[in-house]
């Protein structure tokens, strides 16, 4: 899997400033601490995995980013504008495309109206010019034929390339994954990561969440290893999956490989 | 691979291919029958078999008619409408009421009005006690009755015809038939002549002659606060005479008004004010024929004045009316009166087969008389005819007759009697100053806004409240979903409160405790509730013809209902899971655009079944508003049971009416649903 193409791209400026964010989530067990002081710089271009096990906060860090879960402490800077008290949320979302775990594809439309519908209400494109997008999107992701069907008719792995064309038809600066494959079968894993690794290729900035080790090797500038809501540990994928530093990346490293 | 390409050499290949054949007939049938339920079928087949037994019986069929509102193919009556008509008519006067700082009131003639301004009278020094000064229009006026006949304020140079004298003093009577004294010293002249009167008060006055008085009236100037304004109005055809408001007077012109043809030679035109107001005229309109033309079928009461020595009988009776002329019309507890038919004497002058010409005695020309009118006739000589010149005297009796209405007036010398006969006006469009309160007729296939009574009414009332019922369910249901905690806790105490009360007390509620509470509110609050009310009960009016418990019947039902349809709706949305807005959200749709496109199209698939049932509930619902005296279906029925005591009929068709509409809703709740399920 892990392609042998050697990245070529240029690494940018900050695009994503991650600065000492506080976050807690308030239950009527008592308050759980998922974010504790964490700070992160994000270049554009730049491809970061973050890995860690369940509960260390990673997937609540990755929506933080596109305040679909809002924050206590700190802030993050997005292309520019802080997302503490931003105005205008929805401008910001438009730039930062984001693929659910769960593919969270409209039932209700089919997959061409799925990718057209926010380029029409929110970007206000013609009609012609966003669906001439979206087949363009719908053959870069390989399934051109589906465009008429239901996203019920497709599988697992169609589905996501579906989401991930859905959120490239905004013509985002930043994409985000949280866990994209772990609902999908083993055999149609492959097909989302390649459409991802193209992306990332690409020149795409992306933050992803997975325990994918091909992938984050082969794709992914840098790999963050989050538990109990801090960042234990940082480093290109190589380093840390080869020689981890930390002993409790060692021991999660140990059971997931 | 080898496998392959073995199947390959298989050929033809042994898989049928599908040919697409167009459905047949039979097949349709088949599909259709197979989607409507069994218990659908047995039910519409006894529902079949109960009908056709009960109403193939003539007496059990006029009950449909009262359910269904005698719907007719085709009518040439629309609507009853109020049309305000340009109309010139004559100003006879115009008045103004005072009060004064005594709370005395006074009418004044404006030709008497010096000055009308806002303004404040205050009391003099010399004031009685509890005088209070007054603010308003104040209006200043020539007061010829109280005058200070030491120091007027002005004279007014008046003739007036001479009538007797006390003492030194001249006693005369005016144009307008007052009487007042003159001292000599105000006498200005006297001589032999005519005072001619105020043709324009009084239209056939006489001009009474005499001593001709000129002298200067004095008189003071007065304050008083103007109470109100009046305008006595006359139409010159038919000398009709009404008071208006002055504010309806739309123009005024100075003119002539000239003699009658056949008034007295003496009679000259005197200057006169015309003005045009919008004349009311209240009709049912007809099919009309011109483009500039309406017409308009009147009611206008007819006074009849029978001799009592004509009567043959009176009775007190039912006035019935001619349905076939006016469908809706109500009978009425009235006198009928039998009329001895009148006996005419004189020449014949011809005769045909239906017709006498007979020169009545002491007239000129002859007279026309229809035969079939005609009860009994005798001739002198025996037997004579109209060829038998100037010779043939006849006496013929007419048919007895029969006037129905209200005794106004029973005296010694005779009756008078009311009549409510029809009258057709035309009026030109242009003249029509405003159309007001229509109140749609009879009902039929060209008028179907005339079917408002029955099984219609409760449609009407079922399809807007509900309409109503969704829109409050909907905002509710999105409340009970929001964050925001005002909205939250408001729709929660909605859904709660209204959840509790029962549906009567809910309609009775709005009947006879919000409705009048609104009509009667005063300051802030009635200046917010009074256009709500006036405005829904122009809706009634124009929907029923009069003012009813429509509205509250709706509103009612629709408060009601909102309750449990937020409750539907937010369960609706919350089945829709929370990915679903966090998909649309994180495309930068704001949270109403992704109501809009995402949840709520899936929510409305989910909620589909539980609104239907909803509707179905309504439909029959809508019979309680029977107690707020609705023509509705179960009113219809109930009304008709206790009329002809033939109850079975009326509710077994009740009952059959209810189970066809919310059958065939069930029918078409499963069809959208089908329809609507996704892939």
């Amino acid at each position: 899997m892990a392609s042998p193409v050697k990245k070529d791209k240029q690494i940018g400026d900050v695009i994503i400033q991650i600065q000492n964010i506080h976050k807690q989530f308030r239950t009527p067990r008592g308050t759980v601490h998922a974010l504790r002081d964490v700070s992160l710089d994000i270049r554009t271009g730049e491809v970061v995995t973050i890995i860690g096990p369940s509960g260390s906060g990673k997937s609540t860090l990755l929506r933080c980013i596109n305040r679909l879960e809002t924050f206590d402490r700190g802030d993050i800077v997005v292309d520019g504008i802080p997302l503490h008290g931003a105005k205008n949320i929805n401008r910001i979302r438009t730039e930062v495309g984001m693929v659910f775990q769960s593919f969270n594809l409209f039932p209700h439309l089919t997959v061409l109206d799925n990718i057209m519908l926010a380029q029409r209400v929110v970007r206000k494109r013609a009609n012609t010019a966003s669906k001439e997008k979206a087949m363009e999107l719908l053959k870069r992701v390989g399934i051109p034929d589906k465009a008429d069907v239901h996203p019920s008719q497709l599988s697992g792995g169609q589905q996501q390339r579906v989401a991930i064309a859905r959120a490239l038809a905004m013509d985002p600066k930043i994409m985000l994954f949280d866990e994209p494959t772990s609902a999908l079968d083993p055999e149609m894993i492959n097909e989302v990561l390649d459409v991802m690794m193209a992306l990332a290729f690409g020149g795409m900035t992306m933050v992803v969440v997975s325990h994918e080790m091909g992938f984050a090797r082969a794709a992914s500038d840098r790999t963050i290893f989050m538990d109990g809501g801090v960042i234990i540990e940082e480093n290109t994928p190589d380093n840390l999956f080869d020689n981890p530093q930390h002993e409790r990346t060692k021991l999660f490293l140990s059971k997931i490989l | 691979m080898g496998q392959s390409a073995k199947t390959n050499q298989d050929a033809p290949s042994p898989v049928p291919e599908l040919i697409q054949e167009p459905p047949t007939v039979p097949d349709l049938l088949f599909g259709l029958a197979r989607r409507v339920p069994w218990w659908a079928v047995l039910l519409f087949l006894l529902i079949f078999w109960v009908g056709v037994g009960m109403f193939s019986d003539k007496n059990n069929r006029d009950i449909l008619d009262w359910l269904a509102d005698r719907p007719e193919v085709k009518t040439n009556e629309l609507y009853d409408v109020v049309y305000e008509v340009k109309t010139e008519v004559l100003l006879v006067s115009e008045t103004i009421r005072v009060r004064d700082l005594a709370n005395e009131f006074t009418t004044i003639s404006t030709q008497q009005v010096v000055s009308q301004a806002d303004g404040v009278i205050t009391c003099p020094e010399d004031a009685a006690e509890g005088c209070l000064s007054q603010r308003g229009v104040v209006v200043t006026y020539q007061d010829f009755e109280n005058a200070d006949r030491a120091a007027p304020d002005g004279v007014v140079e008046t003739k007036a015809l001479r009538s007797g004298s006390v003492g030194t003093l001249v006693r005369v009577t005016l144009a307008d038939g007052t009487q007042t004294v003159v001292p000599p010293h105000e006498i200005l002249s006297e001589e032999e002549g005519i005072l001619s009167c105020d043709r324009v008060a009084v239209p056939d006055c006489e001009s009474p002659s005499g001593q001709i008085i000129t002298f200067n009236r004095p008189y003071s100037l007065h304050q008083g606060i103007r109470v109100r304004a009046d305008a006595q109005i006359r139409h010159l055809d038919d000398g009709y005479e009404i008071t208006i408001r002055p504010n309806r007077i739309l123009s005024r012109r100075e003119g002539t008004l000239d003699c009658a043809p056949d008034a007295p030679a003496d009679c000259t035109s005197i200057p006169a004010t015309f003005v045009v107001y919008p004349e009311k005229i209240i009709g049912t309109e007809l099919r009309g024929e011109g483009d500039n033309d309406i017409r308009v079928r009147t009611v206008e009461e007819q006074t009849i004045s029978i001799a009592r020595n004509r009567i043959i009988s009176m009775d007190v009776g039912l006035v019935t009316c001619n349905r076939s002329e006016d469908p809706r019309c109500q009978d009425y507890e009235g006198t009928i009166v039998s009329v001895r038919g009148e006996t005419f004497k004189g020449q014949l002058s011809t005769e045909s087969g239906s017709q006498y010409d007979i020169i009545l005695a002491g007239d000129a020309e002859s007279t026309e008389f229809e035969r079939r009118d005609v009860k009994e006739e005798t001739r002198s000589p025996d037997g004579c005819t109209a060829t038998d010149a100037e010779t043939c005297e006849i006496t013929i009796t007419m048919n007895d007759s029969t006037v129905a209405g209200r005794i106004v007036a029973d005296n010694d010398n005779g009756v008078t009697v009311e009549t409510v006969p029809e009258q057709i006006v035309t009026l030109r469009k242009g003249d029509i100053y405003s159309t007001t309160a229509r109140t749609y007729k009879t009902c039929a296939l060209n008028n179907p806004r005339g079917c408002n009574a029955g099984i219609w009414l409760t449609i009407i009332v079922t399809l807007s409240a509900f309409s109503l019922a969704l829109v409050i369910g909907l905002i509710m249901g999105l409340c009970r979903v929001s964050s925001n905690p005002i909205l939250y806790h408001l729709s929660t105490f909605y859904v709660e409160l209204v959840r509790g009360v029962p549906l009567l007390v809910i309609l009775l509620y709005f009947a006879f405790v919000v409705s009048p509470q609104m009509r009667d509110a005063h300051g802030i609050i009635g200046d917010i509730t009074h256009p709500i009310y006036n405005f829904l009960t122009d809706i009634e009016v124009q929907v029923l013809g009069n003012e009813s418990f429509l509205a509250e019947a709706v509103i009612g039902l629709a408060v009601g209902y909102g309750a449990f349809l937020a409750e539907v709706f937010r369960a609706g949305i919350q089945s829709v899971s929370k990915g679903q807005t966090e998909a649309a959200r994180s495309l930068g749709m704001s949270y109403f655009q992704s109501m809009r496109h995402v949840i709520l199209p899936q929510a409305i698939r989910t909620v589909l079944p539980p609104l239907g049932n909803d509707f179905i509930a309504m439909l029959k619902d809508s019979s309680l508003i029977a107690i707020l005296a609705l023509p509705e279906l179960l009113q219809q029925g109930r009304l008709y049971s206790t009329r002809t005591f033939k109850a079975i009929p009326a509710y077994n068709a009740v009952a059959i009416f209810y189970i066809v509409m919310t059958l065939s809703l069930s029918l078409m709740v499963r069809a959208v649903e089908r329809r609507s399920r996704l892939p």
